[in-house]
């Protein structure tokens, strides 16, 4: 009897310094972010066309001096995701932000109002094998389907009905139970996702100067329900 | 006996504490998330800022670019050139010309004074290459005759399409002060005594822009 008192106490002691070691290791990972390359518990990383992985990237798409009816295709530009730590994440979140930060003198243009005139010509989501249309929720290659997805999860809305997906759109309707990262897979097979607008030909001329300042939030959830 | 009994007892306590331990472990680590942004993505537009010289300068306008003398008299001239220059981000694709405050006597001057020479400069350069495009003018508007009046000049918009270099610009962003307009105002020699003490005056209103829409105005050359 006192073997198995000592074996159930060994047991829980063992538990709780793995208990203190995880929650140790998730303590460190308030400070994993500012470009550091380590790997915490459960944990996204991101990169760019010119930035290596980290918690974080910057001015992946810029645009300056746009004028009404301009293109920008920004091949070359894109996010890409890696899942890393102990666990398998179940599915990604991808919403948008963003705040107007200059505006001409005089003009009161809100930064919906701006956000209203970007419109996405392109998003994309895709693997190595696999890619899904943002804009329509069309898949080819047939993507992972985390548990909980429902159909329009994939597909930004056209929320204010203008017959336009725009930033705006983007805001309000943000995206759902995307395929995760897949830990074992190398850095070429990790989602990346893909980007192209357009100003809208119909701006008019309060929209002159005015810069919009778009942040893209990518979430990693462990569970379906998250 | 009854200590094994209290070592049951204790057994089955810490078996608890290890389950509940183990449920609130689970329960803790069930829902993680990890959230990293893409952030700096700026989209900003340019501007077309047009600024005129030529005249009396007035902020952003020009005022009395062409301006008779007193008693001007018939078979006098008065010739002058207006400059635009954009001094925006956005190069700037057309030049529109519209008209507001109009005003005349009776009989009205503007039918007897008569634009005999209207030109283009572009980045230093005068178009046509003969110097003169009125006639060019007068035959897109008013009775199509080979004369333009001011009446006729101001009875309809104007657009410059393109300027005469072919490069789809008409203003560069930059202010590099590279087009406007030499025009020459003759009051016909040929006017009758009727037109004394007449006067009148126009406002041209230039709208640069990047919209292909013609809304009605008349290409330039």
């Amino acid at each position: 009897m006192k073997k198995a008192v000592l074996s159930v106490s060994a047991v829980c002691l063992v538990f709780v310094l793995a208990t203190v070691g995880i929650l140790a290791h998730l303590r460190t990972s308030q400070a994993c972010s500012g470009g550091s390359s380590y790997c915490c518990m459960f944990d996204l990383k991101v990169r760019d066309q010119d930035e290596s992985w980290k918690d974080g990237v910057s001015t992946t798409w810029t645009a300056a001096n746009m004028k009404p009816g301009d293109i920008y295709p920004f091949d070359a530009a894109f996010v890409q995701l890696k899942g890393c730590g102990l666990f398998q994440a179940d599915h990604v979140e991808i919403a948008g932000e963003y705040s107007i930060t200059r505006r001409q003198a005089g003009q009161d243009v809100s930064a919906d109002a701006m956000a209203k005139q970007m419109i996405i010509t392109k998003l994309e989501y895709s693997g190595s094998s696999w890619r899904i249309d943002l804009l329509s929720g069309s898949a080819t290659g047939n993507p992972p389907r985390p548990a909980g997805y429902r159909a329009g999860d994939w597909a930004i809305k056209d929320t204010d009905g203008d017959g336009r997906k725009t930033f705006l759109d983007f805001k309000v309707s943000a995206l759902d139970d995307l395929p995760p990262p897949q830990m074992w897979l190398g850095d070429c097979g990790m989602p990346r996702m893909a980007m192209s607008v357009k100003f809208y030909e119909g701006a008019g001329n309060e929209f002159m100067g005015a810069c919009l300042d778009l942040t893209i939030r990518y979430t990693l959830n462990q569970c379906s329900g998250q | 006996m009854q200590k094994g009994t209290e070592m049951k007892k204790i057994l089955i306590l810490m078996l608890a504490i290890g389950v509940v331990a183990c449920l609130v472990g689970v329960g803790s680590f069930a829902a993680f998330n990890d959230v990293e942004t893409s952030i700096g993505n700026t989209f900003t537009s340019g501007d077309i800022n047009l600024k005129l010289t030529g005249g009396v300068q007035n902020g952003d306008s020009v005022t009395a670019t062409w301006k008779s003398p007193d008693n001007w008299a018939p078979g006098e001239e008065v010739s002058a050139t207006l400059m635009m220059t954009n001094i925006g981000t956005v190069d700037a694709k057309h030049v529109r010309m519209d008209w507001a405050g109009l005003t005349h006597g009776s009989p009205n001057l503007m039918d007897e004074i008569i634009i005999t020479t209207f030109a283009e400069v572009c980045n230093g350069t005068i178009y046509p290459s003969s110097g003169n495009e009125a006639t060019d003018v007068a035959h897109a508007c008013g009775n199509h005759d080979d004369i333009l009046t001011l009446a006729e000049f101001v009875s309809t918009s104007w657009i410059t399409v393109d300027d005469w270099t072919g490069d789809g610009i008409t203003l560069e962003a930059g202010d590099h002060n590279d087009y406007g307009y030499e025009i020459t105002f003759t009051f016909d020699a040929n006017a009758s005594n009727s037109y004394q003490g007449t006067s009148c005056s126009f406002g041209m209103v230039l709208t640069a822009t990047q919209s292909t829409d013609m809304g009605g105005a008349i290409p330039l050359h």
